[in-house]
Parts: C-alpha cells; structure tokens; sequence
C-alpha cells in the first residue's frame, strides 16, 4: 500500500527527524498517530494507555529515524510495528497478557468499514485490507486476528481454538500468503 | 534450518507470532551468510502485510495534547553524538562508583556522611540502585554470558519493595542501539519487559518496577539485543537465575 513515491517522502522526512528537525516529527505525527493509536487501543483496549504507547512510538521514532531503512516499507509500517510491538510488550508486561488470552473471544473487535470522516486515501487502503481479510476463509481470518491484534503466538492460538498446532501454522502460512498476494500493488502484478 | 524450512515459517516469523526456540531458529537462520533463496526478501515482504492490517482499523486521532506531551520530552533525548559520548563517559563513571559504592553499601554499616557523597550528583538509577542496596532484603544476582563478548550486567533486587535495578556493562552493540529485559518461568516462553537504550561504549542500565514482580518473581531474567515486534529474545545475551 506504500508506493515508491511514498517511501521517497517518507526517507527524506525521517532523513530531517534524525538530523532533528522537530516539524518533520510532527508532519509524521499528524499523518501517521491516528494509526499508532488505532493498533494501540486494539492491542491494548485502554485509551489512555494507548496514548502512552503513541509517546513512546514517536520518541523512539526520534531517537532512531536514522536507522530508517526505505527498501524495507513505508513509514506508516515502521510506525504501526513499533507501536504494535510496545503495546504488546505493555499487555504481556502488565501481566495482562491472561486477560487478553482469557478474554479476547469476549471483546473481539469485528473488521469494520471505513470511517466517513477518514480522508479518501486512507479509506481505499482500509478498504483494500478488509476486502483481503474478509476474502480469507473464516478460520484463516481467525487466526490472523488473534496473532495480530491479540499478539497471541500460534501455540496459544492452537490452545485457544483447540485446534492442533500444526493447523494453526498452516493457516498462518495460508493467510499471509493471500494477503501479500491481494495487496501487492497493481503495478507488480 | 535450510533456507526452505526458513521460507516455510517466514511470514510466522515476521508476524510474530513463532515459538522461542522456531523464532530463534529463523534469527540463526537470518544470521548466516548466504546464499540465500531470498529468506531476508521473504522477511521483509510478510513485515509489509503485518504491517498493513493495521488499516482494516478506523484510525483513530490521539487527542491534541498528547503531541504537545511528545514536543516537551524530546529535549530528553540527545541528539548530538558527541554529546552523547560525554554524557555516557560521565554516567559510566558513577557506573563503576556505583557498583563500587554500592558492593560496600551492602556489605558494611552504614555511614551516613559517606552515604550522601556518595549519592551526591549521582543520576537516578544509580541513586536507586544504591538506595536499594540498603534495604533489608536487597538480592544481587549476577547474569551470565550466554556467549563470548556478551558483557557483562548484575541485577539488584528487592521482592518486598517490588523494584530493581538492572546494570550492563561491555554489551556488544545492539542493531536498534537498544537492549531488552525478559523474565522466563519454567515451561512458558519468555515476556518482554522495557528496553533500554545501550551506549555506544557498551553501557546500559535499567529500573524495572512491579511488573517483573507480577505475578511472582521469575526464575529467570534475561537479557538481549531489542529487535522490536519480535515475540523472543532473538540475540540472547545474558541470562540471571533468580530461584
């Protein structure tokens, strides 16, 4: 969903973050938090906590941007991976980790449609995903949203839907594999 | 684990969601020098599609004053390389004072004017790691290298207060420049607590709170290289047993 246009900005943007240039943080704020704290509250379905974890995300985004590497995604990627990562590390840490585990079939949170109010772009991506995961069988689909945003690995996944490891694998690998295939870009298939 | 084991548990791999010892496999796999058949690629291309399921979410716009929360602490964090050195030359003095100080704290009465120089102009780790050092109950545990040129770190504890204190010294550089704290019970995979950033002269320290504490003290506290997002300590250096 990152085109080569995209990353350009995104490397000469995080280029004058790490030569400490505090609008560019900001211009990256303002275009990438609602993401951050939309995988924030998902993980963690605390918005205050989730607010720590944006903090932490941008801090760390100032304190590495120059360790950005453009061939490996966008900075929207980097952004949600390091935000999803903390608030996972804050769940598990927390001792939270058995609320998610024991609790997350109770809150699980149903792929929604796009928000009116988001812009038009972010909407055809949104789109985009949901249209792929709501193209996955039903259990692969399962799987993913467990391991994504409950950040369960897959012999928890296994001990969660009683099913046997290797069926969890094998969904994974299903699953990742047709949704790389639907959202690689038009213009590489 | 062959390049085509690899590519089998690679988009597992990338979304984090592998076993320790699996995940750890994939890290010694990712390590070797090639030829690959596109293992590192395969890594990249599954982080990309983890990435974006983040977009089936509504975004979600954090309320105006958390960028203002941002703005007033990055002036925390140093920017300026040379200052940076300064910095940690100064802490890796009170590094060795501490662990120097703190050795006679705890193994010798207490003399309060000696004390309070020592304290004195110290930062706040260090402080709380000497203030721990004299409270009834206080652990020290030594970690051990994992490998050669691991470094080398000490943990002091105190189950009653729930804190402690965590120093590194002579760790290897850490790709992210960040090291990670993960507490282990017998049988159950590792959990991340905080990283903490690790100096270029291979310094580092931690204050941990309640959370290595809950529910109970691990048997082991371990200590790697951070690589954010993923679920194991995929560069493991140092590990202390605390049971």
């Amino acid at each position: 969903l990152v085109g080569p246009a995209d990353r350009d900005r995104d490397r000469a943007l995080l280029g004058r973050v790490a030569r400490g240039d505090v609008r560019a943080l900001r211009t990256l704020y303002q275009e990438h938090a609602p993401r951050a704290m939309a995988i924030a509250v998902r993980v963690l379905r605390d918005p205050q906590e989730a607010e720590d974890i944006v903090q932490e995300t941008f801090l760390e985004l100032w304190r590495r941007a120059g360790q950005y590497d453009g061939a490996r995604g966008g900075a929207v990627g980097w952004i949600v991976t390091i935000a999803r990562s903390r608030a996972i590390d804050r769940l598990r840490s927390a001792g939270a980790a058995g609320r998610a585990l024991e609790g997350a079939s109770e809150t699980h949170v149903p792929l929604t449609l796009p928000s009116p109010s988001d812009c038009l772009e972010q909407r055809r991506d949104q789109a985009r995903v949901a249209d792929a995961m709501a193209m996955l069988p039903a259990e692969q689909r399962q799987t993913i949203e467990l391991a994504y945003f409950e950040g369960l690995s897959q012999s928890e996944i296994a001990a969660r839907t009683g099913n046997p490891l290797g069926t969890v694998k094998m969904r994974v690998k299903l699953a990742m594999g047709k949704l790389a295939a639907f959202l690689r870009p038009e213009d590489a298939n | 684990m062959t390049c085509e084991e690899f590519l089998e548990s690679s988009a597992a791999y990338a979304l984090g969601v592998l076993d320790p010892g699996e995940s750890a496999a994939c890290v010694r796999h990712l390590g070797q020098p090639g030829p690959h058949r596109g293992c590192p690629q395969a890594v990249t291309d599954a982080q990309a599609v983890a990435a974006s399921l983040a977009g089936t979410l509504p975004a979600r716009p954090p309320p105006p004053q958390l960028w203002r929360a941002i703005e007033a602490r990055l002036g925390e964090i140093p920017r300026d390389p040379g200052a940076r050195r300064r910095v940690w030359r100064e802490l890796a003095g009170w590094f060795v004072a501490a662990a120097v100080i703190g050795f006679y704290l705890y193994s010798v009465p207490l003399d309060g004017r000696r004390r309070a120089v020592a304290l004195e102009g110290s930062p706040s780790v260090v402080k709380d790691a000497m203030g721990l050092m004299t409270e009834p109950g206080t652990r020290l545990v030594v970690f051990v290298p994992r490998r050669p040129g691991a470094g080398r770190a000490t943990v002091i504890l105190n189950a009653a207060e729930r804190r402690a204190v965590v120093l590194c010294d002579r760790a290897p550089p850490a790709a992210a420049g960040r090291l990670r704290l993960w507490t282990a019970r017998d049988g159950r995979p590792p959990i991340a607590l905080e990283s903490f950033a690790l100096s270029e002269d291979g310094l580092a320290w931690a204050q941990v709170g309640s959370a290595l504490f809950a529910p109970r003290l691990p048997d082991r506290l371990l200590i790697s290289a951070d690589d954010p997002g993923a679920p194991t300590p995929s560069d493991l250096l140092l590990i202390a047993e605390l049971r």
